[in-house]
Formats: C-alpha cells, structure tokens, sequence
C-alpha cells in the first residue's frame, strides 16, 4: 500500500512517513476495497457472475488503484459478453499500474486478433441493431437479428435476454426457458433471467391448467333444460367406447398383429435362414471337396511311396535271395565233390530262381544240375525201393517221392512210390501214382504193372 | 405477466470499440478513497479557520 499523497510505501503506522500523512481512513478504505475483491473473487468462483460484477465494482470504486478488482472485473464483463466494457477496465488497469500487470496480457489477446475484434465489433452493431428493431415494435426483424448476433457471440447475456423477452412477446415461453438456461449456465444468477425465467413457468402453469380445465369443464357440463328447449331424440348410433370394445380391440390388434408377422415378417425371415444354410451348405461341400481332392492327392503320394517301399522291399528280398542261391550252390557244390548227390540235389533244388544271376554262377549251376538230380533220383529211387521190400512204406514213400521229382523220367521209381502207397494203405495216392505211370509209360511193362493198384 | 415495453426501456446500446476510446476518457477517475482525503482536507482546513 503506498501513501495516496506522495507514493511513498506506508508502514504499519496510520501516518506517513514521507509526508506525514493521516492514512489511517485511507488504510481502512483500501482494506474494504480489497474485502470487496475478494467477494468478488468468491462469486465469480461458483459462477455468479453478476454478483460478482456487483462486488468488484464496489471494489474499484472504493480504491480506483485496486488493479487486482479492475482486471477481475474486465474479465466478468468479458464472459458476459461485453467485450468493449471489459477493454476498458483492462485499459484503465494498465494505465493505473503500467507494469507488471495482467492486463496487459488480456488486451493483448484480444488486439493481436483483429478479425476476431472485427466480428466482435459486428456482433454489438447487430446487437444495437436487433434492439432498435425491438424497441420499434419490428418483433421479427428483431428476432432475425438476435439470432445472428448469438451465433457470432455465443456469450453475449444480454443478447440471450432480449431474445428471450421477444420470445416470450411470442407467447414461446417454452423456447424462452430454453434462451434462459443458456444464460444461466454462464451467470447462475442472472436476475433478468431469474425473473424472465419465472415468468416462463408461470405462462406454461397457465397454459396447462386452461388445457386441463377445458377437458374437465367439457366431462362435467350440463345444461338444464327450460320450455323453450327442443329435445332432439337421441341418434341410433352407439357410440362403441367401452371396456369390452376396447379389449376386442386389442385383441383384433394382436392377431393383425401376428398375420402380419406371419405373412410377411416370417417368410424373410426364412428366406434370410435359408439362403444363410444354402451358404453354408455351398462352403461345406467345397470345404469336402478341397478335402477330398487333398486326399486323393496324399492317397497318390502314399501309393507311390508304397511301390516305392516295395521296390525296395523287392529289391532288398532280391538281394537276399541271390545270397541264398550263392550260398546253396556253393554247398551243393561242395557236396557234389564230396559225392553226396542226395544232399547236393537237396541244396541245388532249393535255388528257386536263377535270375540275376552272374556266369559264374550259371556255369557252376549248369555244370552240377543235372548230375545231382539223376544221380539223387538213382540212389533215392534205390533206397526207396529197398525200403519197399523190407516193408518200411513211409521211408519208401519219402525216399521215391524225392526221387520222382528230381527225375521224373524214372519209371521204376514211379510204380514203386505207388506200390508203396498201395502197401500202406493209401489207396488214392497209390491209385493217382498209378495213373501217372500209365500214363507217362504207356505200353511199359511198369505200366502193366501198375494197373494192379488203379483203384477203379 | 411482463409489460414488455418496460422490460425493453431496461435495454441499453452496447459499446462498440470504436467508443470505447471516449468512454474511458469520461471515465470519473475519482473513487472513495480521493474522496474521504477531499473531505478530511476541507474539515482541516475548516478547523484551521
């Protein structure tokens, strides 16, 4: 706080002391300046603006040099929509306090955005304008008009009230409590909205109770008749308005109802299922296709790697098989040279394919063949016959079937096999042993004696 | 019910910028504070005669 005399900054003295000053009026003055700022503060804080305008201008008032009041207070009238009332609390502020000071900022704002201050300046001539009409009885020139304005100045208060009391000149009180809302949304406690809004609510109260009281004067009405009264007799047409009617109403209204949904909603809806499960069906059955041809595909693999396997197989059983005739004629070999024809005959017959085989192979193959089997049949057919004499049938049997089939040619060894058959009892082998004989010997004396043991 | 043509005559012109120059021009510089010292002054010297 400085001296209001010569500047100079007080101290906790009532006088001072630069110049000697009574400030002790001052102080209190200046104390009650700031208590109304602060007030002010307060209501602008919950949003009465118009409490708070009251307050700060108090403020000013009491202390021209509260800059902290002033500049609050241009801000208030700044929301309001006053802009050039706010300029100018903002221009005096700074002329008060040139430094440090807030205003500064604020004016700056606002200047460095001359399109802006140009619309602003067009909102308050439009403004003027709407009033003009307004106050000249032109109610729709003026409406026209406000409306502008609030558009370009969505803040503008006082723009708000003047529509709203145009708009209750309208008997549009619903619309006006609706201008009002807005206004109180930016001031809460607006007192022309307040008032202007309460008038809103008596109008409509009015209107409402007119509305009902009309339906109920109608419901209870009645006139009493006098002489001069025509009675007109009543017409036959009921009027069908009771409960029963109603109900049957309701009833024919819920089966147009059904038909409907039945008739029209239903079948789309099928439709609608119907063409979903067609799609299904369609991706299912080209889902199976793709499966299947999959399959084929992986049957086709599988069935190539099989022979594949089988070759191998085939291949390895090949080997293994040339390994067992090497290995069996090697033997055979060895006991052609040993003299043992029986067994030779035995390992040389159990080469079953001479396929593949090399020339070596062949030649020793070829070489001991023949041998082996005459001279095995020989010494089989030999013994077998032997063992036919001296009544030992299943030696002889064993002996002369081996020998017959390493040398078919041998007769004797034949006709012996089936004598053998014959001898123990085997009448059918004995009986197609027989037949061959006859049949390979014809004209022989084996054969003659064969007929002996032809089962007829 | 609102007399509208009394709610109306509330109404006054807003500023427009290019009044504002004269506005703050006309503004009374004077507050309370000027004032009370005004009064003090001429008590003072009222009591000094």
């Amino acid at each position: 706080m400085r001296c209001y005399k010569c500047d100079k900054e007080l101290s906790v003295d009532d006088f001072c002391a630069g110049c000697g000053a009574d400030v002790g009026l001052f102080k209190k003055i200046v104390r009650m300046s700031n208590a109304y700022y602060n007030m002010g503060l307060e209501k602008v804080r919950s949003r009465d603006l118009s409490g708070a305008a009251e307050y700060l201008h108090g403020s000013v008032r009491l202390y021209k040099k509260n800059t902290d009041a002033r500049n609050l207070l241009g801000l208030v009238y700044f929301e309001m929509g006053d802009v050039v009332e706010a300029l100018s609390e903002w221009v005096i502020s700074k002329n008060i306090q040139p430094a440090d000071n807030l205003a500064d900022h604020y004016i700056d704002d606002i200047q460095n955005n001359p399109a802006h201050l140009e619309v602003i300046n067009q909102t308050i001539k439009k403004y003027n304008l709407a009033l003009n009409y307004a106050q000249q009885g032109n109610y729709d020139l003026a409406l026209i008009q406000i409306k502008k304005v609030l558009t370009l100045n969505p803040k503008m208060i006082k723009g708000y009230q003047l529509l709203a009391l145009l708009q209750l000149k309208h008997n549009e009180f619903e619309k006006a409590k609706k201008t009002l809302e807005k206004v109180l949304k930016i001031d809460s406690t607006n007192p022309v909205a307040i008032r202007y809004s309460r008038e809103a609510d008596l109008e409509i109260a009015k209107r409402e109770e007119r509305t009902s009281g009309k339906k109920k004067h109608k419901q209870e009405e009645r006139t009493s008749l006098n002489g001069n009264d025509v009675i007109i007799p009543p017409s036959k047409y009921r009027d069908l308005n009771n409960g029963s009617v109603t109900i049957i109403n309701v009833v024919i209204g819920i089966l147009i109802g059904a038909a409907v949904v039945f008739f029209l909603v239903t079948p789309a809806r099928t439709k609608s299922i119907r063409e979903n499960y067609n799609a299904l069906v369609l991706q299912y059955d080209q889902d199976m296709a793709k499966v299947t041809a999959e399959k084929e595909d992986l049957q086709k693999q599988l069935d190539a790697l099989n022979g594949q396997v089988q070759e191998i197989q085939g291949q390895t059983s090949s080997n293994a098989q040339m390994q067992a005739a090497y290995d069996a004629l090697l033997q055979a070999y060895n006991l052609y040279k040993s003299g043992d024809y029986v067994g030779g005959a035995d390992k040389i017959t159990a080469i079953t394919s001479t396929d593949g085989m090399t020339e070596p192979f062949m030649a020793i193959y070829n070489e001991i063949h023949d041998t082996l089997l005459r001279e095995a049949a020989s010494s089989l057919a030999s013994s077998g016959t032997a063992a036919v004499n001296s009544g030992d049938y299943a030696t002889a049997i064993a002996n002369l079937s081996k020998a017959v089939l390493y040398d078919a040619t041998n007769a004797s060894a034949l006709y012996n096999l089936s004598k053998a058959y014959y001898s123990s009892g085997d009448l059918t082998n004995a009986s197609t042993t027989a037949n061959k004989v006859i049949e390979l010997f014809p004209g022989s004396s084996w054969a003659g004696y064969a007929q002996n043991y032809v089962t007829k | 019910m609102l007399d509208f043509d009394e709610e109306i005559k509330k109404f006054h012109p807003s500023l427009e910028v290019e009044e504002a120059e004269d506005a703050i021009y006309k503004y009374n510089s004077k507050d309370m504070t000027e004032v009370m010292m005004e009064m003090l002054e001429e008590m003072k010297e009222i009591e000094r005669q």
